[in-house]
C-alpha cells in the first residue's frame, strides 16, 4: 500500500487495511506448509521444464494495482448522457482508438488507447475491501482457512525467472492477497519496500549496511561456511534446513549480479525520462517496472492507492490521482512499445471494484463491485478494443459480464499457462488455475 | 435437477474447485462388518441388465471421467459436468441421458451414443479413448442403453455396506505386491465383488503405487495408505514396507510409554533411531521449546556440570514452571486461537477483546487449570466482550458456520469446511453433518453493550442455523446434531435450571471436552506432539481424518489416555513427551534413517517462531529492544498485541488469520537471508556499545580465545570443538580490529543454521 493511501476520503475498512500493510508490510500468507512444499521441490521445479506450458506471447506481466477501487464512470466508462447525479462532474474524451471515450483527465492515456484495450463488464459482486482483492489477485473468492496463491506466484511456479532476480516483485511493497498461498513463501513476492520516487530510494538490504565494507562482507561468508559445518552432517537427510544454505547462494549471487543492482538503480535513467513518467510514486514505480522486465523479472505488481473516494472524489481525483496515472501510465505504455517490449509484457491496470454510479451525499462514490472496469494492453493483447459494455447507469454489465476467473484465464494465457491445469496443495487439495474461467477470445488468439 | 445444479454452481464457485482432496481418506457409512449373507459374485461378463448406479456409475469413476481435470471439473468439460470422483453418481443420470439435447445416448442406435463413441475414442474426445472397442465397460454401457438407459433413485439397489481387506498390510520387501479386495453389499441383498470396478489411489507412490484392479507393489521402504472408492464410499488400506537390512537390529533401551510404541514402529521398519542428544544439544532444545530462550552460559555450565542421574528430568520439571513456559504455551494457544485485535472490531475495541482473552489465557495456563475446562469456557462463555476475557472468541468468527470450523478444527482435529456445500469427498462428513453441527453456534447470541464497543454474549434458544448446503436438507432449519450422531440432541433430556430453557451450548460444550471425546483428546495430544516433535501423529494435526496414516499405531490413544487420566493436565503430558528418548534423540541421521521425515527415528529441525528467534537473537547479541508501549524489558514472545515488526513478519509470526494457519510460516526465504545479511537493523546488534562484543573486548582480562568460546556459548550454547576453534583463531588471529573480526564472528554465528533452527 503506498503512503498516499491513508486518506480521509477512505473508508475506515480501507484506511485500517492500509495502515495494516504498511506496518507489516507483509503479505498474507496462506496455509502453511506443514507437509512442506519444500524448498528443495521448488528448486527441483525451477530446474524442471514446468508443465502446461505452451507458447504465450508475453514474457512478463506488470499488474498496476489501483488500491482502493477507482471509479469506472469517472475513469474508463463514462456516461454522458446520465442524469448529473450519476455523470459526475468529468466529460468524456475522444481517444485515438475510434469509438473509445475515456474520462478528459486521462488525455495522454487517450493517446495511447490503440495500445490498450478496456473491459467494462467486470463483475465479481464483492464490495468489500479485502474480499474484493482476493477475488481480484487471485482469481478466487476468499476461502476460510485457505491461502490461494495470486497470478504473481503462479505465474512464477510455472515460468522459471532469468538471471539473479527474483522472478516476481511487487513495487514499492506488495498487495495484499499478492502472495503465495499454499505455494510456499519461496514465490511470494520480492518487494524494494520503499518508494522509487523518493530521492534516496534504496531496496530493503540490498547494499552494505552502514559501516561495513566488502573485505568484511567476505570474511563473514567464510566465517559463517566454517561455523556451520558441522550442520552441514544434517543434509544428507532432507531437512528444510538444508535449503536455508541455498537461499544464501541465491542472496550472494544476488549481491554479486551487477545486472541485478542496475535494474532496481532508477538513477541510471536520464532526468528526462524520469520526469516523462512523472515525480510521483506510480510514476516512478513503473518506471523501475519497466526496468526489471528488462532485467527478465516475470510478474511485477505496482500498487498504487488512494481510489477509495468516499467524499468530495471530483476534486481529488483530478487534482490528484488521475493526472499522476495519466502520464505514468501513458508514457510507460509508450516506453514499452518504443523499446519493442510491449508484444512481451502484458499490462493490467485494475482496483477491487468499481464505485457506485450514484454520486453520496459527500459528493464521492461508495464500492460498487457490480461493474466495473478493468484495462490491459500488451503482451499479444490487441489494443483499442472495448470487451463488454455496462448499462446506461453503469450499474450492471450490460453484455459480455466478465468475471475475475475470466480475467485469470487472460493472464495465463497470454503468458502461455495452461489455466486448465491444476496446482495442489501440500495438504492435497487440488485448485484449477482459472475456476471455470475463460480468456477473453476477443482480445487474444 | 437443473436448478440444482445452478445452485450447486453458484455454491461452487467460493469453495468447491479447492475441495478436491487428492489426500485419500474414508467414508464410514454403512457396517464393513455386517456378516455376509451369501457369497458374493465374481465379475464376470458384462451384465445384460446393468443398473445405473451399480453398474454404469463406477465406470466413470474408474475411467477416470469424472476427475477434476476431466468431466467432474467445475462447469464439467465439453459442457458434460459430472459429480466430482462420481461422489453423487445419482447426479449423473441427467447429464448423461438428458443432457446436450438427448445426444449422449441414443435409445434407438444405441451404438451411435455420443458417450460410447467418444470413450471409444471413434469421435474427438479431449480425453481420448478409455476403454476399448468390445470391452467390458463398452458392452456394460452399451447394454444398459439398448435396455433403455434406466434408472428409478427409489428401487434400484443402493450400496449399503462395502468392505475392503486387508485393512493393514506388510510388505516384506520392495517389489512385492498385494491384492486388495473390495466386496459390495446392495440394498437388493446382493453382494458382488467389486475389486475390478473400484478406483484406488496411493498417497504416497514414492512408497506404493497402486493399479487399476487393486494390485499394490511396495516401491521403497516406509508407510503409507491406499484409498479405496466405490461409488462415493470411501476406504483406507495402510502398507508398511521395511528397510531391507540383514544386520541384527541393536538392542535399544526400553524408554517410556512413548518411546515404546515409536520403538516397536521402528523396529517394524528396521530403522534404528539416532543417538541421543549431548547434554548441551538437549538443553539448548529444550529450553527453546519449553521458555523460548536460549539457556545462559551459567545455566550451561550448571547442566554439564551436574552428575545427578535424572538432571534432564528435573530441568525440565523447572522450565515447566517457569513464566517463559506461560508465555510461550500462551503465545501458542493465540495462534491456535487467532487472537487479533484486526480479528476483534480493530482499533480500541479490538485491542481491548484481544489482551483481555489473552490475559484470560495467560492465567489459565499459569494455574494449569486443565485443558477441557478451559476449552469448555471458552466454548459456552457469556456476558460482556469487556469483562469477560473468554467472551471474546465468538468475535473472532461470526457466521455460526464459521465458529463451528474454528471449533472442529482447533479443539476436534477435523476440518469441515468441504462438507459445507457438498459430501466431503474423502471424510465421512456430509452436509447435514456439517450444518446439523454448525446448528449449536447458531445458540450464540449477541447484544449492544452500554459502553461503546461493548457486546454482551447470551444463549439464544430460539437462535436457528439454516442448512445452506447445495444438496439434502437445504434451506430447512438445522437440528443440534452431535459429530458422528445420527439423532439431533435430544434438547428434553437437558437438564434445565429452574425456570430457565435447556442449554443446548453447554450441552455441546461438555460433549466437546468430554473425557470419551475421542476426537478432543486426540487432537490435543497430537497438536501437542507436534510443537515438541515438529511434525504431527497424524499430519497435518487439525485434519485427522480415519483414512490419514498414523505415523505410530497407539501412539495417540497412549497419549490421550494420559491426557485424560491426568485430568486434562497439559503439563503432564507435555512432561511425558520431553523425557522420551524419543524427544531427545538427536537430529543427526545415522546410516538407516536419513529417508526418515515421519516416525521420529530422529529429531527433525526446526526454525523457531519469529517472536521467538527475536528474543534469542536480542539474548545472543546483547541488545535491548522495546515494543511499542510495552516496559522497556518485555519480550516479544510476552506481546499480546502484535507490535509492528520487519523482522518478526520475515521470520514467521503467525498473523492469525487463516484457520489453517495455526502456525506462521516457517520457511527459508530470500527476504529473510538478505535481512541477516545486510540490514542495519541485525548490524547494529553486532556493534551494539553495550551488546555482547563491546563487553568482551571491554574485559581486557580475557584472551581473544576466551572471547571465541564465550561467543558460542551464548550462541550455539556450546564450545567449538578443537577444529572450529582452530579455524576461527586463524581468523581472528590475523585481523588487527579484534572487536569487527568478532563482531564478525558473531554474524556468522547467528547466520548459521545452528543457531537459527532448533535442532
Amino acid at each position: 500500500m503506498d503512503r498516499e493511501s491513508l486518506n480521509s476520503n477512505a473508508c475506515a475498512e480501507y484506511n485500517q487495511v492500509s495502515r495494516r500493510q504498511l506496518m507489516t508490510s507483509g503479505v498474507k500468507v496462506g496455509v502453511l506448509s506443514a507437509l512442506g512444499i519444500g524448498l528443495t521441490d521448488y528448486f527441483q521445479m525451477a530446474q524442471a521444464m514446468p508443465k502446461g506450458i505452451d507458447s504465450g506471447k508475453a514474457t512478463s506481466v506488470v499488474l498496476l494495482w489501483l488500491g482502493g477501487g477507482p471509479s469506472h464512470i469517472d475513469t474508463w466508462d463514462p456516461k454522458p448522457d446520465a442524469p448529473s447525479e450519476i455523470r459526475g462532474d468529468f466529460k468524456p474524451l475522444n481517444t485515438k482508438a475510434d469509438g473509445i471515450q475515456i474520462s478528459e483527465h486521462f488525455p495522454m492515456i487517450g493517446q495511447q488507447m490503440d495500445k490498450l484495450s478496456l473491459i467494462r463488464s467486470m463483475t465479481t459482486g464483492e464490495a468489500a475491501h479485502e474480499r474484493g482483492t482476493h477475488y481480484m489477485m487471485t482469481g478466487f473468492q476468499p476461502i476460510p482457512g485457505f491461502g490461494v496463491p495470486s497470478f504473481g506466484s503462479v505465474a512464477s511456479h510455472y515460468l522459471k525467472g532469468k538471471g539473479a532476480l527474483p522472478p516476481y516483485i511487487a513495487v514499492p511493497s506488495p498487495v495484499m492477497y499478492g502472495g503465495a498461498g499454499f505455494l510456499g513463501a519461496a514465490l511470494d513476492p520480492f518487494s524494494p519496500d520503499a518508494d522509487p520516487n523518493n530521492p534516496g530510494f534504496r531496496v530493503r538490504d540490498m547494499d552494505l549496511p552502514d559501516g561495513m565494507t566488502a573485505e568484511r562482507m567476505d570474511r563473514r561468508k567464510s566465517l559463517r561456511a566454517t561455523v556451520d559445518g558441522l550442520f552441514s552432517t544434517l543434509d544428507k537427510a532432507s531437512d528444510r534446513s538444508k535449503t536455508v544454505n541455498s537461499f544464501y547462494e541465491r542472496a550472494y549471487g544476488l549481491l554479486a549480479s551487477a545486472e541485478a543492482r542496475a535494474a532496481f538503480d532508477i538513477n541510471q535513467e536520464r532526468p528526462e525520462v524520469r520526469d516523462a513518467y512523472g515525480r510521483t510514486q506510480v510514476g516512478q514505480s513503473l518506471l523501475l517496472a519497466r526496468r526489471l522486465v528488462e532485467g527478465g523479472v516475470r510478474f511485477v505488481t505496482v500498487q498504487s492507492g488512494g481510489w477509495d473516494t468516499h467524499a468530495g472524489a471530483f476534486n481529488y481525483l483530478k487534482g490528484g490521482p488521475m493526472p499522476a496515472l495519466d502520464r505514468a501510465l501513458a508514457t510507460f505504455t509508450n516506453d514499452l512499445a518504443q523499446r519493442g517490449l510491449l508484444e512481451k509484457t502484458l499490462i493490467v491496470v485494475m482496483g477491487e471494484f468499481g464505485r457506485t454510479p450514484q454520486i453520496n451525499r459527500d459528493g464521492g462514490r461508495d464500492h460498487h463491485a457490480r461493474c466495473f472496469s478493468v484495462a490491459l494492453g500488451g503482451g499479444g493483447i490487441s489494443g483499442g478494443k472495448v470487451v463488454g459494455a455496462s448499462d446506461a447507469r453503469g450499474f450492471e454489465p450490460a453484455e459480455r459480464p466478465v468475471k475475475p476467473e475470466d480475467l485469470s484465464a487472460t493472464i495465463y494465457k497470454a503468458l502461455g499457462i495452461d489455466y486448465t491445469e491444476s496446482l495442489t496443495s501440500p495438504e492435497g487439495v487440488r485448485v484449477t488455475l482459472s475456476r471455470g474461467g475463460r480468456h477473453l477470445h476477443e482480445l487474444i488468439g | 435437477m437443473m436448478i440444482q445444479k445452478a445452485l450447486h454452481s453458484a455454491h461452487w464457485s467460493a469453495l468447491a474447485a479447492i475441495c478436491l482432496l487428492a489426500i485419500p481418506a474414508v467414508s464410514v457409512a454403512g457396517n464393513p462388518t455386517s456378516k455376509p449373507k451369501m457369497p458374493a459374485a465374481p465379475r464376470g461378463a458384462a451384465k445384460v441388465r446393468p443398473q445405473f448406479l451399480r453398474d454404469i456409475a463406477p465406470i466413470l469413476d474408474r475411467k477416470g471421467c469424472s476427475t477434476a481435470g476431466c468431466h467432474g471439473k467445475f462447469g464439467g468439460r465439453g459442457g458434460f459436468q459430472l459429480s466430482l470422483l462420481t461422489l453423487a453418481p445419482a447426479d449423473d443420470f441427467d447429464p448423461i441421458v438428458r443432457g446436450a439435447r438427448g445426444r449422449r445416448v441414443n435409445l434407438l442406435e444405441p451404438d451411435k451414443s455420443l458417450v460410447l463413441q467418444k470413450a471409444l475414442g471413434n469421435l474427438s474426445h479431449a480425453g481420448g479413448q478409455r476403454f476399448a472397442d468390445g470391452s467390458f465397460e463398452h458392452q456394460t454401457i452399451r447394454n444398459w442403453i439398448a435396455n433403455g438407459a434406466p434408472f428409478n433413485p427409489e428401487t434400484d439397489a443402493k450400496l449399503t455396506a462395502l468392505t475392503v481387506t486387508p485393512p493393514q498390510v506388510m510388505l516384506p520387501k520392495v517389489g512385492a505386491k498385494f491384492n486388495i479386495k473390495v466386496i459390495a453389499t446392495f440394498s437388493d441383498g446382493t453382494r458382488e465383488d467389486v475389486t475390478q470396478d473400484a478406483s484406488y489411489e496411493s498417497s504416497d507412490t514414492a512408497i506404493a503405487t497402486v493399479e487399476t484392479g487393486g494390485q499394490v507393489t511396495g516401491r521403497r521402504w516406509g508407510g503409507t495408505g491406499l484409498v479405496v472408492r466405490y461409488l462415493g464410499e470411501v476406504r483406507p488400506v495402510f502398507m508398511t514396507l521395511p528397510r531391507a537390512d540383514t544386520t541384527p537390529y541393536p538392542q535399544q533401551p526400553a524408554g517410556n510409554v512413548v518411546d515404546k510404541l515409536v520403538l516397536a514402529n521402528l523396529k517394524k521398519l528396521n530403522v534404528t533411531p539416532s543417538r541421543l542428544t549431548s547434554d548441551t544439544e538437549f538443553l539448548r532444545r529444550v529450553s527453546l521449546d519449553l521458555r523460548g530462550k536460549q539457556p545462559t552460559t551459567n545455566e550451561i555450565t550448571t547442566f554439564t556440570a551436574d552428575k545427578a542421574a535424572d538432571k534432564r528430568s528435573q530441568i525440565i520439571d523447572a522450565y515447566l514452571a517457569s513464566d517463559d513456559y506461560t508465555d510461550i504455551r500462551t503465545l501458542r494457544m493465540g495462534d491456535l486461537l487467532r487472537i487479533h485485535p484486526e480479528r476483534m472490531g480493530g482499533n480500541f475495541t479490538g485491542q481491548r477483546s484481544a489482551a483481555l482473552f489473552s490475559e484470560w489465557i495467560r492465567d489459565a495456563i499459569a494455574e494449569n487449570r486443565p485443558y477441557n475446562e478451559i476449552v469448555q469456557q471458552i466454548i459456552i462463555a457469556r456476558g460482556s466482550t469487556l469483562q469477560v476475557g473468554p467472551a471474546n472468541f465468538y468475535k473472532i468468527d461470526r457466521a455460526p458456520e464459521d465458529r463451528m470450523e474454528t471449533v472442529a478444527q482447533a479443539f476436534l482435529g477435523q476440518r469441515m469446511a468441504c462438507a459445507r456445500c457438498h459430501k466431503h469427498p474423502f471424510d465421512k462428513w456430509s452436509t447435514d453433518d456439517y450444518w446439523n453441527f454448525a446448528a449449536f453456534m447458531g445458540k450464540v447470541g449477541t447484544r449492544g453493550g452500554t459502553v461503546e464497543g461493548e457486546e454482551f454474549l447470551v444463549y439464544e434458544p430460539g437462535g436457528n442455523v439454516i442448512n445452506q448446503s447445495v444438496t439434502g436438507k437445504r434451506g430447512r432449519v438445522a437440528l443440534p446434531t452431535l459429530l458422528g450422531e445420527k439423532q439431533p440432541l435430544a434438547i428434553a433430556n437437558i437438564q434445565a435450571k429452574p425456570g430457565m430453557e435447556p442449554d443446548v451450548l453447554d450441552a455441546f460444550a461438555k460433549w466437546c471436552t468430554a473425557p470419551d471425546n475421542t476426537f478432543f483428546a486426540r487432537a490435543t495430544v497430537n497438536r501437542l506432539w507436534s510443537h515438541y516433535l515438529g511434525r504431527g501423529i497424524v499430519h497435518p494435526v487439525d485434519d485427522m481424518r480415519v483414512t490419514t496414516p498414523v505415523a505410530v499405531p497407539g501412539l495417540l490413544e497412549a497419549l490421550s489416555k494420559e491426557l485424560i487420566e491426568s485430568n486434562f493436565d497439559i503439563r503432564h503430558v507435555t512432561k511425558l513427551i520431553l523425557n522420551s528418548r524419543t524427544y531427545q534423540t538427536a537430529a543427526e541421521p545415522n546410516a538407516t534413517n536419513t529417508l526418515d521425515d515421519k516416525f521420529f527415528s530422529r529429531f527433525y529441525p526446526r526454525p523457531m517462531l519469529g517472536q521467538v528467534f527475536l528474543d534469542v537473537l536480542n539474548d545472543a547479541t546483547g541488545s535491548q529492544e522495546r515494543f511499542g508501549d510495552y516496559p522497556v524489558d518485555t519480550k516479544a514472545k510476552q506481546l499480546s498485541l502484535p507490535v509492528g515488526s520487519y523482522f518478526m513478519d520475515t521470520f514467521g509470526r503467525s498473523h492469525r488469520e487463516f484457520l489453517a494457519e495455526l502456525e506462521p510460516k516457517l520457511e527459508p526465504t530470500l527476504v529473510q537471508t538478505l535481512h541477516i545479511l545486510n540490514s542495519a537493523y541485525v548490524n547494529n546488534k553486532l556493534r551494539d556499545g553495550n551488546g555482547v562484543v563491546a563487553e568482551l573486548i571491554k574485559n581486557t582480562k580475557l584472551s581473544d580465545a576466551q572471547r571465541v568460546d564465550a561467543l558460542y556459548l551464548r550462541t550455539f550454547c556450546r564450545l567449538p570443538d578443537a577444529s572450529e576453534k582452530a579455524a576461527v583463531m586463524k581468523v581472528v588471529d590475523a585481523a588487527s580490529n579484534k572487536a569487527e573480526v568478532l563482531q564478525d564472528l558473531l554474524w556468522a554465528l547467528v547466520a548459521a543454521r545452528e543457531f537459527t533452527f532448533i535442532s
